[in-house]
């Protein structure tokens, strides 16, 4: 629950950076406004310039201060001024350029105040480093602000009470992907990702976890940027030798550097040759959601130039946890369910030619269904798992949502 | 047990693991007066460091009331696994507490040398403590080691079980801190999954 | 005076709930100083247990405040209608436990909680799985 403490701190940034930004505001923005808008137009004349020294936060600053004389309604003012911040610079020179610019005897135009005369001005214009500065007491308000409507929310109230309202906040969140699901379901995964994805021979197309495709692109880009920054100081090295005055050095440097580009594209090679061989693997359903106890309807098409020899496909559930404190972060996962689905042996592919079948699906009638939470879920997935003659082994993962029994739209028969 | 445990079927349960859930276990000679008391003679600074798994988090937590007790305004964060500066505002909070205050710091060695540097040297400029736990030493005055030991490690485990069904004895306690190098928050993950297989085995 | 307690009782008590079906019941405070009771909390909620971090979500929330209250002593009526998911789970790494939480707020003292633990569901508890070599040619390849 929220304490007197929390809420007497937020309220002292509050009132911090409520004073700040008054203070920033009025000594800050307003003189610069004033002198842009209101201050009017006159001549004056350069009396003196010089530099003058000021101690600052981070050592001594340099301020260009100039002597001026100007009549106004017949009375005669001499102020020493520059801008209306009196803005320091950092360096003798940079104020001394200044100062330059404006030469002794000389007469120039200047600014001054109608409300007080006394105050003009020999530039005007506005600093960048006034909003910036006046970020500062405006991120004390906010932390301010902000603590205080947690506090006035969550005063004396119980963590049930809280995830009460909790649970009303994210209802009406109507861009958070987790509002997306069925309300009707809830903690259980939305199905749009699979509904949405029609099938040609069953009703709907199974995404994969990882696309092979996405591994690929990102191999090929890490090649070439790798080998493109690499490459610059081959060039390099190969010009010297050209020259005569070949960079020892520099070609020792770049040794392992060439290595890790080679090793790269090996790699890249490798997966090209493995996934373009491989083919991708296609697997379709009768419908989705499915529900514990009923049967369904499995197509499965694998393309490539392979010769499997073997290839199943397992229905898993699997639970995990994800427990964090501090720097130690452990995701565990723990398989609960393992049912064979379909089994082959000795099958070849040709490119003209996929490996297709068809097979029966069903669903525990004890299964738990789905379940997605902040830190624990309970996943269902098909796993497509195939050994290649003369290749690695792989296997293709497709997820599903299983969801309880008597909620449910589809028409699929039970198993008797 | 407290009434919100009433229904949880293993005492190993990660929500029954976290710092400030379970009593640290001192050495023998050890208490937490005396770590306040060392705290106080070196202006509010110091450091708790151990290997991983040993229960700094746990003393920390154990700290924090003992500090409030004692009139100071302790700030604390936690910093995830490479989480190289500390949250925005985190300083600023710690000078408001106009010299009072206590920066708490699990997981110091996660921050840039810089940060590091900045954080110490900000503490001091604000008249501020800094208590830290880290793996290794941040550069502040010793106050604790964190250490197992079995009988103390078997304390955490009795205090776990207390209220449950005692399924787990003090063998399979040192056979998973074997192999586990001495890490007990690792040993007693390992024990959830022996607990579990007990109590669904009868055993 | 006796320790303060709080009694929660559920209707058809001991049996598991269907989803979508009616939770009912009651609560009764013993013990309790009226005059210092601020307000009593009821929540249908369910939480996780096992390996990972706790979650919690709270289905059905009350809250009466100690003029409303009458005589704590009193028993008080609750019912909601219960969601179609998530059923209680016994799992290996990741449990699911539905309950329903008393909590009495005093104007000065600690809360005083009490839950009543109830299964929404049939999910029996999970079994790590038997490897099995699936048998040969299960399905059909034309």
């Amino acid at each position: 629950m929220a304490s007197v403490g929390e809420a007497i701190f937020f309220a002292v940034m509050l009132v911090v950076g409520v004073v700040g930004i008054v203070i920033g505001i009025a000594r800050l923005v307003v003189p610069e406004w004033r002198a842009n808008h209101t201050f009017a137009e006159h001549t004056c004349t350069i009396v003196e310039g010089r530099v003058v020294e000021v101690q600052g936060e981070k050592g001594v600053l340099y301020r260009p201060e100039i002597k001026i004389e100007y009549e106004v309604e017949g009375v005669t003012y001499s102020p020493s001024t520059f801008d209306v911040h009196h803005t320091p610079l950092g360096s003798r020179d940079e104020a001394q350029a200044v100062v330059d610019r404006f030469p002794n005897g000389a007469t120039c135009p200047c600014w001054y105040d109608p409300a007080d005369p006394s105050i003009a001005v020999l530039v005007r214009g506005y600093q960048w480093w006034i909003w910036p500065a006046l970020l500062v007491p405006v991120s004390f308000i906010a932390i301010g602000l902000g603590g205080l409507v947690y506090t006035a929310l969550y005063w004396g109230k119980s963590v049930e009470r809280r995830a009460a309202a909790a649970r009303q906040v994210s209802a009406a969140e109507l861009f958070d992907l987790a509002a997306a699901a069925d309300p009707r379901f809830p903690c259980i995964p939305s199905c749009s990702e699979i509904t949405s994805s029609p099938g040609t021979r069953l009703a709907y197309r199974l995404p994969l976890v990882e696309s092979p495709g996405w591994t690929l692109f990102g191999l090929l880009a890490a090649s070439i940027a790798w080998n493109g920054a690499v490459s610059v100081f081959v060039i390099m090295a190969v010009r010297s030798v050209l020259r005569g005055s070949p960079d020892w050095l520099m070609m020792l440097f770049i040794v392992p550097f060439l290595g890790v580009g080679v090793a790269l594209v090996a790699v890249f090679a490798r997966h090209l040759r493995h996934t373009a061989g491989i083919g991708p693997t296609l697997l379709e359903i009768s419908d989705h959601p499915l529900l514990p106890g009923r049967n369904y309807r499995l197509f499965m098409s694998q393309s490539g130039n392979l010769t499997l020899k073997s290839v199943a496909i397992w229905l898993i559930c699997e639970e995990e946890a994800v427990f964090r404190q501090g720097t130690n972060a452990r995701t565990e996962t723990r398989e609960v369910v393992r049912q064979a689905v379909f089994s082959a042996s000795d099958a070849v592919i040709r490119p003209s030619e996929a490996l297709e079948a068809e097979c029966d699906l069903f669903v525990p009638a004890d299964a738990m269904h789905s379940f997605r939470a902040s830190h624990n879920q309970i996943q269902w997935k098909l796993v497509v798992c195939s050994e290649v003659v003369g290749w690695q082994s792989f296997q293709r993962s497709f997820p599903l949502v299983v969801r309880p029994t008597g909620g449910s739209d589809t028409s699929t028969e039970a198993r008797p | 047990m407290t009434k919100l445990d009433s229904n949880l079927t293993n005492p190993f349960s990660a929500a029954r693991l976290r710092p400030g859930t379970i009593d640290f276990v001192f050495e023998h000679g050890r208490n937490l007066a005396q770590l306040v008391d060392a705290l106080e003679a070196n202006q509010w600074r110091g450091e708790i460091t151990g290997l991983h798994g040993t229960g700094k988090s746990t003393l920390l937590a154990a700290l924090m009331p003992a500090l409030e007790a004692r009139g100071r305004i302790v700030k604390p964060v936690t910093l995830a696994a490479g989480q190289r500066s500390l949250p925005r505002g985190f300083l600023n909070s710690v000078r408001l507490t106009a010299g009072l205050g206590v920066a708490v710091v699990d997981g110091v060695e996660q921050l840039s040398a810089w940060n590091r540097l900045r954080l110490k040297r900000l503490c001091k400029v604000y008249a501020a403590g800094l208590l830290v736990a880290s793996h290794r030493s941040a550069g502040l005055p010793g106050i604790y080691r964190t250490t197992i030991d079995v009988p103390r490690a078997w304390k955490v485990v009795e205090q776990l079980q207390h209220a449950f069904a005692p399924r787990v004895r003090i063998s399979d306690l040192v056979e998973r801190l074997t192999q586990r190098n001495g890490n007990l928050r690792e040993a007693l993950f390992d024990l959830y999954d022996l607990y579990e297989e007990r109590n669904r085995g009868g055993k | 005076m006796n320790e303060p307690e709080v009694f929660i009782r559920l209707d058809d008590d001991g049996r598991p709930y269907a989803p979508g079906t009616t939770l009912s019941g009651e609560y009764r405070l013993d013990g309790v100083d009226s005059a210092n009771v601020q307000a009593v909390e009821v929540s249908v909620l369910w939480h996780s247990e096992g390996k990972g971090d706790e979650d919690l979500a709270v289905h059905e929330f009350w809250r009466k405040d100690a003029e409303a209250l009458g005589d704590p002593r009193r028993p008080e009526r609750f019912s909601t209608t219960l969601p179609q998911s998530p059923l209680s789970y016994e799992g290996q790494i990741v449990k699911i436990h539905w309950c329903v939480r008393a909590r009495v707020i005093f104007k000065r003292g600690r809360d005083l909680v009490a839950q009543k633990v109830f299964r929404l569901g049939n999910v029996p508890p999970a079994r790590p799985p038997v490897a099995v070599k699936p048998e040969e040619n299960i399905g059909v390849i034309p």
